[in-house]
């Protein structure tokens, strides 16, 4: 349906491909880990991801910006005011909730993140003193 | 005489809902009476739009069923008992060999899905596939039965709505170039060849660039993951985008501030998502396979190797000849006449009554 020649227009490109040297030596999906997801699997990437998603949105508004004609909007602040006893506190209470599981997976997060450093710690301190063991070792096949 | 679409899972936002529920619009508006009735109903929708199988009355054999066949259910096993005239409308099931790495509950569902497609062949009336691909699918399967094609009916109208500005918004700058794809996050799609071609864009041809990754990843973590840790080996956490599900309104935003709408898709059915590129005018490059050269029908710009590099070379000349890419998407608008809301609506009610009088 479109005059354009595709064809042609790929020709043009690989041609251009080939003289300014591109190539396509990227890593390839194949080489990516394709880790079995279980419930109780930990993957900081998806954790992070959900944590900052719900520090985004943790917070509900009770307000939403009216939308419609001016008489429609007016129609629909009526609705909302006569409503508002029932809505209100349901939302507020929602919104503590929220906000202390929030609080609780940040918590979680630092705590995760402590753990990593000490463990990095000891793997550093631990280094060295493997290395004296093995020299050790070395020493004592040595005397026998 | 009653009409009574069925289908396993009738919710928000996914191709074979958003059908039922464009065809009980047209089926009412024709005068017939009709109605829904799916095995799991989305709490979001309102209670009117749909019943539970187990309510569905005793049906007559002036009564038609037409049933949407899109998954693995007890369903397609069912629905050969009612003892009336059936029509299927089939949306295709994507080959179980996609998931096996991933999922083994995906897995089963299209394994048991193609099981049910060949136990119909020989027990529905009338088949309406989406897309010609469809239809070869269905006489493959041996079904010996009429028939025809019809694309998805798609409510136009529902693109009019509001974008969502904050997307619009946070990034609409014509220093960058989007580039788009939407659909939920599985295999089949191959998110990862559309990573790759972006990856070679960006490092080829301008670093100004961003992918939007637009889809949900339910049921489909482990290759979401796996996308994700490939995004972040190929350090492009700061360009690539997945968005998991969004509204309608934040869709409408990413189609609007995209520039390019690149599909690596390897099945698909029919392939809405390209249908709503032409819609907002964003020029198409897609790998042609399974049904996605009959939507596009020589529109947009069919790729027959999936090379990474020669597919960033398209993108950059789409950008950089204007002419060029205004033809694309003259092309696309012709196309998108053909999926006109009216005219799909018509050819649906012809091809309905044409059953009914026992003309096909």
């Amino acid at each position: 349906m479109s005059e354009i020649n595709i064809e042609n227009i790929m020709d043009e490109i690989r041609e251009e491909i080939r003289q300014k040297g591109y190539t396509d030596d990227m890593l390839s999906f194949d080489e990516i880990e394709n880790l079995e997801q279980n419930g109780d699997q930990y993957l900081e990437v998806e954790y992070q991801d959900i944590l900052k998603k719900m520090n985004e949105n943790y917070n509900i508004a009770w307000y939403r910006k009216l939308e419609g004609n001016p008489f429609s909007r007016l129609l629909k602040k009526v609705v909302r005011k006569l409503t508002s006893f029932l809505g209100v506190p349901v939302v507020t209470e929602q919104v503590g909730f929220n906000a202390l599981v929030t609080r609780e997976f940040n918590q979680l997060s630092g705590y995760i993140q402590s753990q990593k450093d000490e463990l990095d710690k000891c793997r550093q301190e631990i280094a060295p003193l493997m290395d004296k063991v093995e020299e050790l070792q070395e020493n004592m096949r040595n005397s026998v | 005489m009653k009409i009574i679409q069925i289908l396993t899972t009738i919710s928000y936002g996914d191709a074979v809902s958003n059908d039922t529920i464009a065809l009980a619009d047209t089926l009412q508006g024709a005068g017939y009476e009709t109605d829904i009735y799916a095995e799991n109903i989305d709490s979001r929708l309102p209670e009117e739009m749909a019943c539970r199988i187990d309510q569905l009355p005793p049906l007559s054999g002036d009564d038609i069923i037409i049933y949407h066949l899109s998954t693995g259910t007890p369903l397609n096993y069912k629905v050969a008992e009612y003892p009336c005239r059936k029509i299927m409308i089939y949306h295709n099931i994507t080959p179980y060999s996609f998931f096996e790495e991933y999922s083994y509950a995906a897995w089963n569902l299209c394994r048991a899905g193609q099981e049910g497609m060949r136990f119909l062949s020989d027990k529905v009336d009338y088949c309406l596939a989406v897309s010609e691909y469809n239809k070869s699918d269905l006489i493959k399967a041996g079904y010996s039965c009429p028939i025809d094609v019809l694309p998805i009916l798609i409510p136009f109208s529902d693109y009019e709505k509001d974008a969502d500005e904050t997307v619009i918004k946070k990034y609409t700058d014509e220093r960058y170039v989007n580039i788009l794809f939407t659909g939920r996050i599985a295999p089949n799609k191959r998110q990862e060849d559309v990573i790759r071609a972006f990856a070679m864009y960006q490092k080829y041809y301008n670093p100004q660039c961003r992918l939007f990754i637009v889809g949900s990843y339910n049921g489909a973590e482990r290759y979401y993951n796996r996308l994700k840790k490939y995004v972040k080996k190929l350090h492009l956490e700061n360009s690539v985008y997945f968005t998991g599900h969004i509204s309608f309104g934040e869709m409408l935003a990413y189609y609007k501030i995209a520039n390019v709408f690149l599909c690596m898709s390897e099945h698909e059915g029919f392939c809405v998502p390209l249908v709503e590129a032409m819609y907002f005018g964003v020029p198409i490059i897609a790998y042609d396979s399974s049904a996605i050269g009959d939507t596009l029908n020589g529109t947009g710009v069919l790729l027959t190797d999936k090379n990474p590099l020669e597919t960033a070379g398209m993108i950059h000349y789409l950008m950089t000849h204007s002419e060029e890419r205004d033809s694309i998407i003259n092309g696309q608008y012709e196309r998108l006449k053909d999926f006109e809301h009216d005219k799909i609506e018509r050819q649906f009610l012809d091809y309905l009554e044409g059953f009914i009088h026992d003309q096909r």
